[in-house]
């Protein structure tokens, strides 16, 4: 009768610096190995055991492909988990006096050597091949996104740009996973008119939009956001149902805002005394969020009752019925109005599942079960498998948007962060200039074209925009847009004048070793 | 959604809109207090809307904390302006887009020395449907800047329409273009007009989420805010 097809997006900014012995921006890689990706995977490889069919996309951004394979953050995974686990112990001591915040923090302790053991046994500390297991056994499409992560409509006077992030994201995901992407996930959902041009010219057939990219649409939607819109040179888009979106993203009745469910931002890093945080915590004086977290969301106001995991999983089964149920109502309701079955597509941000809403892996785990045993009323499906079995959709040009406040491109484009379009758009005019000047070379000045191109990438990401537009770790932000837009300009400068300084350029290109079989020719214009 | 919008639609319409967003009706239906609730409960999604949660989500994702700010300035000297004539212009909503511009260092100080005379202007080109030759645009209008100044954010009146923005000089009443921006188009905040067939299309596009939608739009008050009638 309908489908359902659901899709989260993996992403994190590139974040390594081995040039610290321990980096906070780092642990936001760690948190969500603990807490999101290692989580999910259980729930998929769980389910693939007990012969449950499934099937999900997921996007997994290039940036954090690379991360999972890259084995100096692997081991800093590793020294983080050890540290956590001595934490975990410690709070183990500290309430035995009172046993239900024991529970809890034995709950933690066994989390977190759970987390170790899967990660060093039965991960081999890399997660790609997981994902490539699934993959195999048709559980899970995986597509790509953008090489860094670029909100590509405020890139639309620099072409090279939105060509090379795309080209490179596909080459990297090719390298990483051994199968060729057949859909792309725009970064925020950010699109405009003409981005598909380059998509097909990567063979790329489909791509999710916010809502009101298919309902505004240059023809009106014969379905709606229930089937796709082919674009005009018939690269399919897929919008987003905004009825199941607000049943999980709506801060006010979506499930994760349950009081039952556990409180994000409780968090004994900044709850305890910093004499007993200290050997935690960066510099020993910097408060951070741990994970251990004692609290339910209980209600408005700053008394929390303690988390309860029996009456959390309750809800969850709840939410994840009532979830189901509503879906199926739905298809009936479309259903009867189309002269097809209706596909009701549900993309998320991955991280929103156990690092913020922390029981959010169990909720998907029960959801995909009921549907299995749903068959009759809805099935899962991708994309690429509803478009080979309804190949004929209407045709019309998308319109501009994105999933960020207001359905445009206001989050990464105002007052705090409007400034970094001029330089990144001056050094895609610069990255351009250097392939013509220097359409064939080797060596170490090769590199340095190349070191300059990924630098371009690095700056590019929508996510130093983001930060500081919504104000969390905000110099972090600024830091890495300058930093690599300077390192950009000094190499550019170094080859038009041929003075590379060797020992600097060897240091950058050891740090900021992303995407290792990039070309810098991929940046024409 | 404006009020004019709301009082376009039947009594009837309105008392199910408004239902519907949970007013509890007691004897006769008042127009006025219909209307004047459903605008409030309007403000109050906007603001929910501010917030969404798929922001709060992401910005989860880089919980840390304010370290000291190291001066990053030093560490990292970037260029302020890049030495070129050149206006870029870049669209962020129905309404409201942006505009950076540099101007060479000659050009910078023959301004500077004449600064008394001449009145910097950005100048807004209506080009919808037309090839823009530098004279035949459909209108016009003109934002005096500063000499300093080195971006803006410019209101457009026109969604779904085409502008080219130019960065020029008025002296003795006459104008000069110094730089030309790339063309842009302004997105639609609104369903099309154009029908795939006569039959179909409304009740679906109603489906797909229009009783939910919470509305989009660049800035409050503006007509074509879509409006969540149901029909039943």
């Amino acid at each position: 009768m309908g489908y359902l097809s659901l899709v989260l997006h993996w992403h994190l900014p590139f974040v390594r610096h081995p040039e610290h012995p321990q980096f906070l921006e780092e642990d936001w890689f760690f948190e969500a190995l603990s807490e999101t990706y290692m989580p999910l995977l259980s729930v998929f490889e769980r389910l693939q055991a007990e012969g449950v069919r499934y099937r999900i996309t997921l996007s997994i951004s290039p940036t954090l492909a690379e991360m999972f394979k890259d084995e100096f953050l692997q081991n800093r995974y590793l020294a983080y988990l050890d540290r956590m686990l001595e934490l975990a112990r410690l709070e183990v001591r500290r309430t035995t006096e009172n046993p239900r915040a024991n529970r809890l923090a034995r709950m933690y302790l066994h989390r977190f050597q759970e987390c170790r053991r899967a990660f060093k046994d039965r991960y081999r500390c890399n997660l790609l091949d997981a994902l490539i297991r699934l993959e195999r056994a048709d559980l899970v499409d995986l597509i790509t996104s953008t090489a860094t992560h670029c909100f590509l409509p405020l890139f639309q006077v620099v072409p090279q740009v939105v060509k090379a992030q795309i080209e490179v994201a596909v080459q990297t995901h090719v390298g990483n996973f051994g199968s060729y992407p057949k859909g792309f996930w725009l970064p925020e959902c950010g699109y405009y008119p003409g981005v598909e041009e380059y998509l097909k010219e990567k063979s790329l057939s489909y791509f999710f939009l916010e809502t009101q990219g298919i309902l505004f649409a240059e023809q009106r939607p014969r379905y709606g956001v229930y089937a796709p819109l082919y674009c005009p040179n018939m690269v399919a888009a897929f919008g987003r149902d905004p009825e199941s979106a607000k049943s999980v993203w709506s801060s006010q009745d979506g499930y994760p805002g349950d009081p039952v469910y556990r409180e994000f931002y409780r968090d004994i890093g900044y709850d305890l005394p910093m004499e007993y945080l200290k050997p935690f915590l960066p510099d020993g004086n910097v408060r951070v969020s741990t994970g251990i977290k004692y609290y339910a969301i209980t209600g408005p106001g700053d008394q929390k009752r303690l988390y309860s995991p029996k009456a959390a999983e309750k809800k969850v089964v709840e939410h994840a019925d009532h979830f189901v149920t509503a879906r199926i109502n739905q298809c009936r309701r479309l259903a009867a109005r189309m002269d097809r079955p209706p596909l009701i597509v549900c993309p998320f941000d991955a991280e929103l599942f156990g690092h913020w809403w922390f029981e959010g892996p169990q909720w998907l785990e029960i959801v995909l079960r009921r549907v299995a045993a749903e068959q009759d009323s809805i099935s899962l499906t991708s994309p690429g498998q509803y478009l080979s079995q309804h190949p004929e959709q209407q045709v019309a040009q998308p319109c501009f948007s994105s999933w960020g406040n207001k359905g445009f491109a206001e989050v990464w484009l105002e007052g705090s962060n409007d400034w970094v379009y001029r330089h990144l758009h001056q050094q895609a005019l610069r990255m351009s200039e250097l392939v013509h000047r220097f359409p064939k070379e080797k060596g170490l000045r090769k590199r340095a074209l190349n070191q300059a191109f990924r630098e371009m990438l690095l700056a590019e990401a929508s996510d130093w925009a983001f930060i500081m537009k919504t104000g969390t770790t905000v110099p972090y932000a600024v830091r890495r847009t300058r930093e690599h837009i300077y390192n950009f300009t000094r190499i550019y400068d170094s080859l038009m004048t041929n003075r590379l300084q060797q020992e600097w350029f060897l240091e950058v290109e050891g740090r900021n070793n992303i995407f290792p079989k990039i070309d810098y020719r991929s940046c024409v214009s | 959604m404006t009020k004019e919008r709301l009082q376009s639609i039947s009594l009837e319409e309105l008392e199910v809109l408004a239902r519907k967003q949970g007013y509890e009706l007691t004897g006769a239906a008042d127009r006025a207090a219909l209307t004047e609730f459903i605008l409030e409960n309007f403000k109050e999604l906007e603001r929910e809307e501010e917030n969404n949660l798929a922001i709060r989500v992401e910005q989860s994702k880089y919980q840390g904390t304010e370290r000291e700010t190291t001066d990053h300035a030093d560490a990292f000297p970037i260029e302020k302006r890049y030495n070129q004539t050149r206006v870029v212009f870049m669209v962020r909503d129905p309404n409201w887009a942006y505009a950076y511009w540099d101007l060479d260092n000659n050009l910078l100080e023959k301004l500077k020395k004449n600064a008394d005379g001449d009145q910097l202007v950005l100048r807004v080109h209506d080009v919808e449907l037309i090839d823009f030759t530098g004279s035949n645009a459909n209108s016009s209008f003109d934002i005096p800047i500063q000499i300093d100044d080195t971006s803006w954010y410019i209101y457009l009146p026109n969604q779904n329409c085409s502008y080219i923005l130019e960065l020029g000089i008025i002296s003795e009443d006459k104008y000069r273009c110094l730089a030309r921006s790339n063309p842009i188009r302004t997105p639609r905040n609104s369903f099309s007009d154009n029908f795939p067939s006569a039959d179909q299309g409304l009740t679906l596009n109603l489906l797909s989420g229009f009783d939910t939608f919470e509305g989009f739009g660049s800035s409050s008050g503006i007509p074509q805010r879509i409006l969540a009638v149901p029909r039943e």
